[in-house]
């Protein structure tokens, strides 16, 4: 729980910003050096404020206006390659269109940190938010982590540094928060001091390899005498990724005093036999339903997903044992099967004796509204078939006209 | 362990050992130290070329003005510089500004996108915006002890004598009447060229110190042969005699001729025994000189032209600005008689005219119409139906051909050390032909006299009428011989990325009311304010030049183009460069070409 927030908040409040400006506020206090930037619906603001950052002097990094996502991406990997901090920034189809370059960074272990403002995926075009344009690198080895509001970007931007730059890790990062809902509203943040952000995240500086621009090089061709120990390093990577992320996490709270909990964060978990599991925005709602719930007396706690990889699997398998049942809440959808959170879970939870029932709710894609109310009736609908014992289809859309 | 050539640190895994993943370096994976193989330029087939192209207006401008230069310099506002460029290449800015047909205008490409730039407003404002300190000028190369001749004060002379002094040559200027100036001073009046602009320009040409010596006619107070000392002789005697028709009543008095008024005009600021009613007979600039200036003095003109006003061999903005001030023209008509009562002309008979066939002008010729006569009751007449030079005051030596003056492309005439240029040689009657063929004149005279055996090598520069005479283009020749290569290739409008420019109008400057101008022989054209100015320069296209815009930098996919800092230009990096072509279609100016690759 954001308890050290609410009560900074209330003491003081902060600046206003969106989630846009919070990111770019990320990157200037985490003092990135290069930006290869494109703008793109919901993300242009990200670009347009590290720019003004730039054009005031109060952020001494270099600006590269590219042609493309693809080039964006490129050249961050480059610049990173020379041994400088390197920023972007994207959304949907431009994010589609990095994605060979995804591969590229995270084979050569660029930790490169990138935001991604989640946005469908056309066509047809569409402007508004789900989680399917981030779902879809889900292979590429980058981490990922899902935020909520303004005050978590700045913050956990910080933090995706300090991860991605750890020698253990040595992967690079996205932070993907919804597109509109998150990216355009306004919130109280409170920005944390330059001069602990310089104390906790010093500059970097790759050991395992350094690009001199003088003399270009080129990565030549790997055998499969080598790739899979190349594969499996990363893999390793991941691994070490869970402890990185915890330790860092617990020296931020200890250093600005706002926690996060670690790959996941827990809410009414410790004697919970029901739980709601969400990533990204909608942890807003699924509070509100689990404290509703909690006054008639059902044992409901929730899991907000935070890191989506490294999966949480070790989080969850421990969660899971004393759980009747899992409802996943969330923005996307693998077509043909479901919701990408559930499988991933489903596999996570694979094979654990009395396991509890996984229910597997998709909503809101393109930006369709859903409320806390439209929650709470989900929540409602799986918890009485399971105690009526009747068998619900585990798969479940919400919200689609036409559908019971 | 495989080693960097320059043993620093294991650079990727060793193929013999196979070690395990936590042997392995991560993520550097196997790096190639020699990436010459990799160099993009081999699968080249075109590739780009950085070259300065003439621009349309430089290439068309008679007198060899760099205009893009002057204008580019204008638009951040450099006026000193600006006008350094202009005066580099022609004495009389102001004058120009004032009264050239701006040919460059005609030529200017930004003309097919939207509207050509106002040079001559810039030229006007450039040479008028700066105070007399700025004027300064002193000459490029050492004196020399050789003297050059004048004969004639006029554009022609005055700009030859301009360019020998600035070469270092002693000039001495001989001027038939007592002004200096030529048609600038006598011919064109007050409201189209106040007299303070020609002074202070004329005082430019002063400064360098020639002998000018007025009242000084060749074949009444001296003749060539009295010209011995002289290491060269321009002649640039105009054309001074006015033709008249050959009518009956044409020696009645008051019946004038047009230069000959002009003159009177402009000297005395006045002229008596007009009368009211003024018939004024011709189509050409001197026609509506004549009648725009007869209007100011108080009485009524009548332009009689036997063409239509489409054909009317002047300036359009003339014929406009005529009208404007309410002119009577009567179009299609041929006087044929002047009819005299006691000694005062009171009748001028005329007959319509229908347009026939093309004659060797190339302008419909005006055939009579039967029983057309008719009559117009007047009390004076002004003939302006052209002029001729005074051929025979020269020696015969100098061959004339159609009454004027046979020269080469160096303006030399058929007698040695004779020069000449203006209105008394066959080319365009304009007086930015006048300077140009002066200036043409000045560089063939240094030639001659400086390096007499490489005389011939001067026709590589000045024998291409292609090539403008520009001062500039002359000292490289000089600096460089014969081996110099001028470009003249002048860059098309299809070459220009309009993508990066805004549709613009050109500037309107302002005119004297139409009540007010009539009254007096104030300048009619105002002139332009210097933010005008710079607005209108920054219209400009920059035709084949590099502005360092760093477009041809910034979209190169290769980084294939390279700022080289000493010589100031970007240059293209052969070895990465593959030939796409996306300099060049980027670049705004038609500045990057691309060609062939020669080892195909």
């Amino acid at each position: 729980m954001n308890k050290n927030t609410q009560e900074s908040v209330e003491g003081n409040c902060g600046i206003m910003l969106t989630g846009n400006h919070a990111a770019a506020w990320g990157a200037r206090l985490a003092r990135v050096e290069v930006m290869p930037l494109y703008p793109i619906t919901p993300s242009t603001s990200v670009v347009e404020k590290l720019v003004e950052f730039i054009a005031n002097g109060e952020l001494n990094a270099e600006y590269i206006p590219v042609e493309s996502e693809h080039s964006a991406m490129a050249v961050a990997i480059c610049a990173e390659a020379t041994g400088v901090r390197t920023f972007t920034a994207t959304s949907s189809q431009g994010l589609a269109y990095m994605h060979e370059n995804l591969f590229c960074a995270s084979g050569h272990r660029m930790p490169v940190v990138m935001t991604i403002i989640n946005r469908a995926i056309g066509g047809p075009p569409c402007i508004y938010v789900d989680l399917m344009d981030s779902m879809d690198i889900r292979d590429t080895s980058w981490l990922q982590v899902y935020v909520e509001d303004s005050q978590e970007i700045v913050d956990t931007m910080i933090m995706c540094y300090k991860i991605a730059e750890d020698k253990r890790v040595l992967l690079p990062t996205a932070l993907c928060y919804a597109g509109m809902l998150t990216s355009y509203t306004y919130e109280p943040v409170i920005l944390p001091e330059q001069d602990k952000v310089d104390e906790f995240l010093p500059p970097y500086h790759p050991t395992h390899f350094k690009l001199d621009p003088k003399n270009p090089q080129q990565t030549m061709l790997v055998g499969p005498d080598y790739w899979m120990e190349y594969r499996y390093q990363q893999q390793q990577a991941m691994e070490q990724a869970k402890i990185v992320i915890k330790e860092v996490t617990e020296n931020f709270a200890n250093k600005f005093g706002r926690s996060y909990g670690g790959l996941v964060q827990e809410y009414f978990m410790e004697d919970a036999e029901y739980a709601v599991i969400t990533i990204g925005h909608e942890s807003r709602l699924g509070r509100v339903v689990v404290e509703e719930l909690r006054k008639d007396g059902i044992k409901i706690g929730m899991i907000k997903v935070r890191w989506f990889r490294p999966f949480p699997k070790e989080d969850l398998q421990r969660s899971a044992k004393s759980l009747k049942q899992m409802i996943v809440f969330e923005r996307d959808a693998s077509i043909g099967l479901g919701g990408v959170l559930n499988s991933e879970l489903c596999t996570a939870i694979n094979g654990l004796q009395n396991g509890p029932k996984v229910v597997n709710y998709v909503f809101g894609l393109g930006g369709r509204t859903f409320t806390d109310e439209d929650l709470k009736r989900c929540v409602k609908e799986s918890i009485e078939a399971q105690e009526n014992g009747i068998e619900l289809d585990s798969i479940r859309w919400v919200g689609v006209r036409g559908l019971e | 362990m495989v080693r960097a050539q320059n043993g620093k640190r294991p650079i990727g895994p060793n193929p013999k050992e196979l070690w395990d993943y936590k042997a392995l370096p991560i993520g550097a994976v196997q790096i190639s130290e020699d990436i010459d193989h990799i160099k993009t330029g081999t699968w080249r087939l075109t590739h780009p070329f950085l070259e300065v192209d003439a621009a349309p207006c430089n290439m068309n401008c008679p007198v060899g003005n760099d205009i893009r230069s002057f204008v580019h310099l204008s638009s951040y506002e450099d006026w000193k510089e600006s006008l350094q460029v202009l005066r580099r290449e022609n004495p009389f800015p102001g004058v120009c500004g004032r009264v050239c047909y701006h040919p460059c205008e005609s030529a200017c490409n930004r003309g097919n996108f939207d509207e050509a730039i106002s040079i001559h407003d810039l030229e006007r404002g450039v040479a008028d915006h700066l105070t007399e300190t700025d004027w300064q000028t002193t000459p490029i190369f050492d004196k020399r002890d050789e003297k050059i001749a004048i004969i004639g004060a006029g554009p022609a002379g005055l700009s030859c004598a301009y360019f020998a002094l600035l070469l270092g040559y002693e000039v001495t200027i001989f001027e038939a009447t007592p002004f200096v100036g030529g048609v600038l001073r006598t011919g064109i009046p007050e409201y189209r060229l106040p007299l303070s602009v020609l002074e202070r320009e004329l005082e430019i040409i002063r400064n360098l110190r020639p002998e000018i010596l007025t009242s000084k006619a060749l074949g009444r107070d001296f003749s060539i042969e009295d010209l011995k000392e002289f290491s060269a002789i321009f002649v640039g005697i105009g054309a001074s005699v006015d033709l008249r028709m050959d009518i009956p009543g044409v020696r009645s008095q008051s019946v004038y001729s047009g230069l000959e008024l002009l003159r009177w005009i402009r000297t005395n600021q006045k002229f008596s025994n007009l009368g009211k009613r003024v018939a004024i007979v011709g189509g050409g600039n001197v026609a509506i000189d004549v009648a725009r200036s007869i209007l100011r003095l108080g009485a009524k003109p009548i332009l009689l032209y036997r063409r239509t006003k489409e054909l009317m061999p002047c300036n359009p903005e003339e014929i406009k600005e005529m009208e404007e001030e309410g002119i009577e023209t009567i179009y299609l008509t041929q006087p044929i008689e002047i009819i005299s009562k006691d000694g005062v002309v009171r009748v001028l008979r005329c007959y319509k005219t229908i347009l026939g066939e093309e004659d060797n002008s190339r302008r419909k010729r005006p055939l009579p119409i039967k029983g057309s006569e008719f009559e117009i009751s007047v009390d004076s007449i002004v003939f302006a139906v052209g002029e001729v030079p005074n051929l025979s005051i020269l020696p015969k030596s100098i061959q004339v051909e159609q009454g004027m003056i046979i020269v080469d492309s160096q303006q030399t005439t058929t007698q040695a050390k004779i020069y000449a240029g203006g209105d008394v040689v066959s080319h365009p009657r304009t007086v930015a032909h006048a300077i140009g063929a002066g200036k043409r004149a000045a560089f063939a005279i240094d030639l001659a006299i400086r390096e007499p055996e490489s005389h011939l090598n001067a026709d590589l520069y000045l024998n291409d009428m292609n090539n403008p005479p520009s001062l500039k283009g002359y000292l490289d020749f000089h600096q460089s011989g014969a081996s110099a290569q001028h470009t003249n290739r002048v860059v098309e409008y299809a070459e220009i990325n309009t993508f990066y420019f805004k549709r613009h109008k050109r500037i309107k400057t302002e005119s004297l009311e139409n009540s007010s101008r009539v009254l007096s022989f104030q300048e009619v054209n105002l002139g332009a304010n210097p933010e005008q100015l710079r607005e209108e320069a920054s219209r400009c296209f920059q035709c084949g030049v590099c502005t360092q815009c760093d477009n041809c930098f910034l979209f190169c996919p290769d980084a294939a183009i390279k700022w080289n800092g000493g010589r100031q230009t970007y240059e293209v990096d052969l070895e990465y460069c593959k030939g796409c072509g996306i300099c060049s279609f980027e670049c705004p100016h038609g500045h990057i070409g691309i060609e062939e690759d020669s080892n195909l």
